[in-house]
């Protein structure tokens, strides 16, 4: 009789556990990309794996993550966004830069490029964060024409400094 | 053995059968090796030397020798009777310390190096100009990689190379180093004079060394000597071309929508294909 009255209770638990575990795996898996956005930006989309913003005068900031399920480094993911913007693309480099987040033990380490390149009609200039932690790959993309950029880009460096994901 | 011998005669009369010229010998051996070796330290000499060469014009950089003015000795009592000598003239290293900052600048000996990153609206005809103006101030092409040509120009023109670079087109990047060598060649300068005096030093003690073992040591620290001098000649020679000709390197950028290939091809990546200027300004 015990043990008949105890099975129902243990299928209840067991599917309790398995419905915990299918929401963690869903919510817990990665944590939501975060970003102080700088003054002057509106936020018009942020998701758990993406935050929108752009300025009145049209310079738009971008954060997004994305899984790697090539688990390549940051070095070499850095070599192929040069030699994809380079290369195929045909952008210009202006500057690369060693880039952190966070700090102390939970500093990770990045790399800042500056690019420009003609398109849309106009010369826009490009800066890209690149992170990488784990299998996750975290990118920030800043894109203006050259007035606005200049006009907001140490606001916007200042903000990636804020940057979590 | 012949030059041994030889050598042994002029030296037979200060002999006389006793302990002391050898312990002379030895002496003003280590003396001389001891003044080498202060060279290098930070002494009162040192200071001096940097001092004198400081208000020295920069045109000595025309003569090929190096400073006379500013040795010290290998006698130890050298350093007091110079230090007692330069207070009474009002001369001491920091009263011309003091007076030489504020000397004029060309006394200074200064590198520089210019790196300019320029889009220009014809790439050849720009890197043509870049070319007839170094050759025209007397400079060369040192090194050309992809769009990046390296050269160097007389010092003097240096200044004025770099503002007409500047109109080529629009400076996308601009970095101007002047990196002071004043303190370095001049220490280069005094340890090159201590060794060539020491050299000298032990070159008379060889002629009057009468034991092979003193030979022996006296001909290892003239080949060590010798090798030092040549050494801070080399990098007194390497200085002055530094400081006479400057480095400008320029990479020229065509157009923007020159660079752009006709046909792109897409990353095996799909993520690197999500970002970028077209994905970003389509996407908001």
């Amino acid at each position: 009789m015990c043990c008949n009255s105890s099975e129902p209770n243990q299928s209840r638990f067991a599917a309790a556990i398995v419905l915990a575990g299918i929401l963690l795996l869903a919510t817990g898996g990665c944590a939501a990309v975060a970003l102080d956005t700088p003054d002057g930006f509106l936020v018009v989309s942020e998701t758990r794996s993406e935050i929108k913003a752009t300025s009145s005068d049209g310079a738009l900031l971008w954060v997004r993550t994305f899984d790697d399920p090539h688990g390549g480094d940051r070095a070499f993911w850095a070599d192929a966004l040069y030699n994809d913007f380079v290369d195929n693309r045909g952008y210009t480099m202006l500057e690369k830069n060693p880039a952190a987040i966070g700090a102390g033990a939970r500093t990770v380490d990045g790399d800042e490029m500056l690019f420009e390149t003609f398109t849309h009609g106009a010369l826009h200039k490009y800066l890209i964060w690149l992170f990488v932690e784990r299998d996750t790959i975290c990118v920030v993309e800043f894109v203006g024409r050259p007035e606005p950029f200049a006009e907001r880009i140490d606001a916007v460096r200042e903000s990636v400094e804020s940057l979590k994901f | 053995m012949d030059r041994i011998r030889k050598r042994r005669r002029p030296i037979a009369a200060f002999r006389g059968g006793s302990a002391r010229p050898r312990l002379g010998l030895l002496f003003l051996m280590l003396v001389a090796l001891f003044s080498v070796g202060c060279a290098s330290g930070i002494g009162w000499a040192n200071d001096q030397a940097m001092v004198t060469a400081k208000a020295m014009p920069a045109a000595r950089f025309a003569d090929d020798g190096y400073m006379q003015g500013a040795a010290h000795s290998a006698d130890a009592s050298f350093g007091e009777e110079a230090k007692r000598h330069a207070r009474e003239e009002g001369n001491s290293p920091t009263d011309r310390m003091e007076k030489s900052d504020t000397g004029a600048p060309a006394d200074r000996l200064i590198i520089y190096t210019a790196g300019l990153r320029i889009r220009v609206s014809n790439l050849e005809s720009a890197k043509s100009k870049y070319l007839e103006l170094v050759a025209t101030v007397g400079g060369y092409l040192q090194t050309q990689e992809d769009q990046t040509l390296t050269c160097r120009v007389p010092a003097e023109h240096f200044h004025d190379a770099v503002a007409q670079i500047r109109n080529y087109g629009t400076v996308l990047k601009e970095i101007i180093n002047a990196q002071d060598i004043t303190r370095e060649f001049v220490d280069i300068e005094i340890r090159l004079d201590n060794a060539v005096k020491s050299r000298d030093r032990l070159l008379e003690l060889l002629q009057r060394a009468d034991k092979v073992a003193d030979l022996l040591a006296v001909e290892k620290e003239l080949k060590r000597l010798t090798e030092e001098i040549e050494r801070f000649k080399g990098q007194l020679r390497f200085f002055r071309d530094q400081v006479a000709f400057s480095t400008i390197a320029v990479t020229f950028n065509g157009p923007p929508s020159a660079n752009r290939p006709q046909e792109r091809i897409y990353s095996r990546f799909s993520w690197i294909n999500q970002i970028g200027v077209d994905h970003v300004l389509q996407q908001f």
